[in-house]
């Protein structure tokens, strides 16, 4: 499928997915900017990037994280169609190229959908649910996002500069050293999640900080609203468990660009790689169900219009849920023979995850009985997330048996579970999430109707692609191939599936469509307060003003909205404070210190020492002109506050 | 909320329709029948949960939901129940120890069977990117892409790998194990029933990792031992001898042989084409047939994205005629 | 809330986040020293360790890390107490020991360079180089930062905001001292002796 060219006599070859690829870059960065400047929002986009806000930040990792998901839901259906027929030969996706698209598709929902996504809200929500003025560290905060959005450009750069990666989002060595895979796919891989992974670790310090100081007087731990507990959890866990990919990457990066001998399979040891891998990789899991946890055990309470049955014991399994999670992750190297022993213990470890899983499964039903349970489109994602969920956990069990693992294992029942447990579990919870907090966030609501068509499309074309994955799994089709034959007898259950992925994409065409309807004609919210809510945030007006709380919430009770609306007059009790109110002012710091850092990666991905070593300085001096540009504060008298909340309803 | 028993008919109308003939549901010999009532035993024990708590899921989001009446009711502060707290503790834990006993001793007893090495009969199994070789010790015997065994009788595969890691998978016989670069990994398999089954690689290995296939022909005993002691003897039965033949078996040799051995006693560095003749496949992926064979040679890539194996575009059509007729002669 | 109080509170959220990302760090050796063990062993194409590691120099190293450890403990006392000439004049103590740390490492290093033992020649090198110089960057990084706040010094004083950025870096200094020790137990007298 190359278009070939003769010119003066030399013949000229343009792989025609390249082109496509490198015409829709175009295409968007010219729609872009004709945009911008037709409606003179260059300044407008500008103190958007600039600006150290935690709404702000978050919803730019909604927005980044968003684009990402169409990017890698567009590798889906392309994974999906090669897939759609035995011997399928789909445009140029078989081979290397179906391998790099199956990688970019993984990698980026992974790291740079799933993750940003979900700090996204907690970045919108935390705060304001602790009744905070911003994070510990704003400044931290637009650094995080810089470096995910920088480390997500290079990995999906990489499709149209020299070819993407191609072994699997777990780049297992030694296919994934330069020996055998010596394009600069890899590269991309180990430069972009190195430095989206940074960046992920700085947003966990700052959330564990800001979560520690940043309470309102009377929030003590155990009143705290679950999606906050959630995000304490979820941030230990990218505290312990990404130092372990660091080292994994930096050994990668270091045997394919310096030549040493970590990984390979003559003079290092591959297995190392597995092991580190895995140890991020399994609480990597749990970073991913952990808030969606919070946003259901939110969500659930208030539109059941019921507190959180049993609190304590929501709180203990989550916590035991994030211990357990670095106790497993063996499971995922079964058959590597390492022997019965180790098996048999990392067996037993996984399945008791269950435990703490199924109280939470219940807690959540029974926090519903006795409630009124009203089905907005929050509440619907939150419900649909149940029975879908408890289908990712039961397959998760069977697989933690470890003789039948040794047949589930790296096959299509692998791919159906963790697609229910991320997509049934994560995405679900994103959309929740995301529907809930979206007046906050905006000030307007979106559109129910299309919430629900949204909803329905979804969460039908959800089981009828990842259904019928487990039995393809069953029937012997072993992940991440390109094609299958007829006699396999593989070809019904993978049409299904793929009729099923479009009606995923369409659900999810109309959920844009809702956002762009409701961005004009949406209602508006007035109150702040739509869903008659429970948590600090709902007492704010939508969207929040700048410093959240002029004058910040004493807590006495959990749900303290809730009581204050029952019991009280409705409006929360507060500190006297005097004295100023500082907020952390905007900084271009981070835009330039990750435009320094993405160049200079070019320098690791197409081994240039001195392209390298400029970034290492440039780098150093971005610190150090931080450090004498220190005065990122400005104090805000509470009138001052005040007039601009006038100003802003 | 109807639309939740959507997945359970789905379900239901699959199992019912498909799963005995799952390879992994139909299996052939005692390892993948212990992994298989394994399964069944998880997939019972979990199906039972999903039952029971999808139906209180359904009864209690019906049961309370918003309707007219009951719009503004405030439910009242319920702080959770200490009785229901430990019963939903304790009773998944007793699911999970009636599953966690078999599982224990499954790892075990398939480990177990692992080490006896006495008087069991070895393959060594070498995975390369995208082809097996299966080497009978004993008997200086090389395949490649197929394998041999008697049935009941447990084989043991000493697993290597000679570039990337490989996982070796016979779905019908029991479940992988990977193939390391740098260690051995042993896996038991035992075929109770005679036929051919197939096998794949489960592990990615690269571009071709699709197309990393081979087949197990399990055959009776006495079967077997005839055929062994035949590819021992050495030297390809050659059956007829005709111009072109010769003129083939020439090319061969000029072009093939540096790789490619064609005696089941030799070894090569690419896979033994010892038996071409009668095989299926080429190269496990393309049916065997004259006018694959040529187009294989011609430009194997086409066929198997990032094989080793350079394309000979600069053979006439009748040197690749003569070539595929003498590779076709290979039993 | 006054000035007071809102540089009081960020001195706080700054020491405690650096308590984490030393958690993180602790996580990131703990990784290193587990790829070391695992091959150390591995000294194919290269030297073992009994023949390879210099312990004279690194025992002076040791000790000029560990009594920086003690000068930065006086610089922070000096500095909660508000003396500024104390504060510096044991900030560059630390700093020049930092920085004959540094030297000991490079001569160290590029003697086993002239012997021809590079990283790429054998897995123990590679797991070496990348242990004991990933440490070596935190004392780098460390000097550097150590020269930054000496020009802070100089500038502003024992100023509140001050104390904060030196009590966050004498954290950060006490751990890579602490590495260090592990380093040296580990790598150095353990590849001696085993």
């Amino acid at each position: 499928m190359d278009i070939k060219y003769t010119i003066f006599g030399r013949e000229f070859v343009f792989p025609s997915d390249i082109i496509a690829a490198d015409l829709s870059i175009l295409l968007m960065g010219i729609l872009a900017v004709f945009f911008l400047t037709r409606y003179r929002k260059w300044k407008y986009a500008w103190d958007w990037m600039t600006s150290t806000h935690h709404t702000k930040v978050g919803i730019m990792y909604l927005a980044a994280g968003g684009a990402f998901f169409l990017r890698a839901g567009l590798d889906a259906l392309i994974i999906r169609l090669q897939l759609a027929l035995p011997e399928n030969q789909f445009w140029v996706f078989q081979g290397e190229k179906y391998n790099q698209m199956m990688t970019t598709h993984g990698t980026t929902m992974i790291f740079f959908v799933a993750m940003p996504l979900l700090i996204g809200l907690m970045n919108v929500a935390v705060p304001l649910q602790i009744g905070a003025r911003d994070l510990a560290f704003p400044y931290v905060n637009l650094l995080s996002f810089w470096l995910f959005l920088t480390g997500g450009a290079l990995v999906n750069v990489s499709f149209v500069l020299g070819g993407s990666p191609s072994t699997g989002w777990t780049a297992y060595s030694p296919l994934s050293l330069d020996t055998f895979s010596p394009g600069p796919g890899l590269d991309y891989y180990t430069l972009g999640i190195q430095i989206a992974g940074i960046g992920t670790m700085l947003t966990a310090i700052n959330f564990l900080v800001t979560i520690i100081r940043k309470r309102a007087k009377g929030m003590t731990f155990m009143r705290m609203p679950l999606f906050t507990w959630s995000s304490f959890v979820t941030s230990i866990l990218i505290l312990f468990a990404f130092p372990a990919l660091t080292i994994a990457l930096l050994l990668l990066m270091m045997d394919r660009v310096y030549g040493t001998a970590f990984l390979s399979g003559t003079d290092g040891n591959p297995l190392i790689w597995q092991h580190l891998f895995w140890i991020f990789g399994h609480p990597e899991v749990y970073i991913l169900i952990l808030p969606a946890f919070g946003i259901f055990s939110d969500v659930i309470t208030t539109f059941s219009r019921k507190n959180l049955f049993a609190y304590g014991a929501m709180v203990f399994a989550l916590v035991l849920i994030g211990f357990l999670g670095f106790m497993v992750w063996i499971h995922h190297m079964f058959t590597v023979g390492l022997g019965p022993i180790s098996n048999a213990i990392f067996a037993l470890a996984t399945m008791s995850i269950a435990v703490p899983t199924g109280i939470k499964i219940f807690n959540w039903l029974f926090t519903i009985r006795g409630g009124v349970v009203r089905f907005k489109t929050a509440m619907l994602f939150s419900l649909a997330f149940i029975p879908t969920f408890l289908i990712g956990g039961a397959t998760g069990v069977m697989l933690s048996a470890a003789p039948a693992d040794y047949q589930y294992h790296d096959s299509y029942f692998v791919v159906g579970h963790f697609h229910y447990v991320i997509v049934g579990g994560t995405i679900l919870g994103i959309f929740a999430g995301v529907y809930y907090w979206w007046p906050k966030m905006f000030g307007f609501l979106l559109n129910e109707v299309l919430g629900r068509w949204h909803f329905w499309l979804f969460t039908i074309g959800f089981h009828v692609t990842f259904f019928p994955m487990h039995l393809m799994g069953l029937n012997g089709m072993p992940r991440r191939v390109y094609t299958y034959f007829e006699s396999d007898g593989l070809g019904s259950l993978n049409l299904i599936s793929t009729i099923g992925a479009f009606i995923m994409a369409a659900a999810v065409m109309i959920f844009l469509f809702n956002i762009y309807w409701s961005l004009r004609h949406g209602e508006k919210d007035t109150t702040g307060d739509p869903w008659d809510g429970r948590t600090l945030e709902w007492a704010l007006p939508s969207p929040p003003p700048d410093g959240n709380f002029i004058d910040r919430p004493v807590v006495t009770t959990i749900d303290q909205l809730w009581n204050e609306k029952r019991n009280g007059n409705g409006r929360l009790r507060t500190v006297k404070e005097d004295g100023p109110i500082y907020l952390s002012k905007p900084t271009a710091q981070p835009v330039f210190l990750s435009a320094i850092l993405f160049c200079s990666s070019f320098g690791f991905i197409f081994y240039q020492p001195l392209i390298q070593w400029a970034g290492v300085v440039g780098v150093v001096c971005m610190l150090i002109l931080r450090s004498f540009k220190d005065d990122s504060w400005k104090a805000y008298t509470r009138s001052e506050l005040r007039d601009e909340k006038e100003e802003k309803s | 909320m109807r639309h939740q028993l959507y997945p359970v008919f789905f379900l239901t109308v699959l199992l019912l329709s498909g799963c005995k003939s799952l390879q992994v549901l139909d299996t052939k010999g005692p390892v993948a029948k212990l992994q298989e009532n394994l399964i069944l035993l998880s997939t019972g024990i979990m199906l039972l949960v999903f039952i029971i708590v999808f139906s209180m899921f359904v009864i209690f989001t019906w049961k309370y939901r918003e309707t007219p009446q009951r719009r503004d009711i405030i439910p009242s502060y319920v702080k959770g129940n200490k009785k229901l707290e430990i019963a939903w503790t304790v009773i998944p834990i007793v699911l999970l120890l009636i599953l966690a006993v078999p599982t224990v001793q499954g790892t075990f007893s398939l480990a177990d069977s692992q080490k006896e090495q006495d008087g069991k009969m070895e393959i060594t199994v070498t995975g390369h990117q995208y082809w097996w070789e299966f080497e009978y010790n004993d008997q200086g015997v090389t395949l490649s892409n197929e394998v041999w065994i008697p049935v009941d009788t447990p084989v043991v595969f000493n697993l290597k790998s000679d570039d990337v890691i490989h996982s070796f998978w016979v779905p019908r016989l029991g479940g992988k194990k990977d193939l390391n670069p740098g260690g051995t990994n042993r896996l038991t398999l035992h075929a109770s029933e005679t036929g051919v089954y197939e096998g794949k690689c489960a592990e990615l290995c690269g571009a071709s990792h699709s197309l990393m296939r081979f087949k197990v022909h399990a055959v009776s005993k006495e079967r077997y031992d005839q055929w062994i002691s035949e590819k021992a003897e050495g030297t390809a039965r050659e059956t007829a001898a005709s111009d072109s033949y010769e003129k083939g078996k020439k090319l061969f040799t000029s072009n093939c042989l540096s790789c490619h051995a064609a005696d089941y006693t030799d070894k090569s560095e690419g896979p033994n084409l010892a038996g071409i003749g009668r095989k299926e496949m080429i190269a496990s992926v393309v049916p065997n047939n004259e006018q694959n064979m040529k187009k294989w040679i011609e430009d194997p890539k086409s066929f198997k994205p990032g094989a080793e194996m350079p394309g000979f575009k600069e053979l006439s059509d009748e040197e690749l005629e003569a070539l595929s007729n003498y590779l076709s002669q290979l039993e | 809330m006054n000035n007071e109080s809102f540089l009081l509170e960020q001195k706080e959220d700054k020491k405690l986040g650096m308590w984490f990302f030393i958690a993180a760090e602790i996580v990131i050796f703990a990784s290193l020293f587990g790829v070391y063990l695992t091959l150390r062993s591995h000294t194919d194409g290269g030297p073992a360790p009994q023949e390879m590691l210099e312990l004279k120099s690194v025992m002076v190293s040791t000790v000029l890390l560990l009594s920086s450890s003690f000068t930065i403990y006086i610089s922070h006392q000096a500095i909660e107490g508000e003396k500024t000439g104390k504060t510096i004049v044991f900030l560059a103590m630390t700093m020049v020991l930092a920085g004959l740390f540094l030297f000991m490492e490079g001569r160290e290093f590029l003697l086993y360079y002239e012997k021809g033992y590079e990283m790429q020649n054998s897995s123990f090198l590679s797991a070496f180089y990348l242990l004991v110089g990933t440490h070596g960057a935190h004392v780098a990084a460390g000097f550097i930062w150590m020269g930054l706040l000496l020009i802070h010094l100089k500038m502003n004083g024992a100023a509140k905001e001050m104390q904060a950025k030196l009590s966050v870096f004498s954290l950060y200094w006490h751990f890579v001292d602490l590495v260090w020790v592990l380093i040296f137990t580990l790598v150095y007298l353990y590849g001696k002796v085993g």
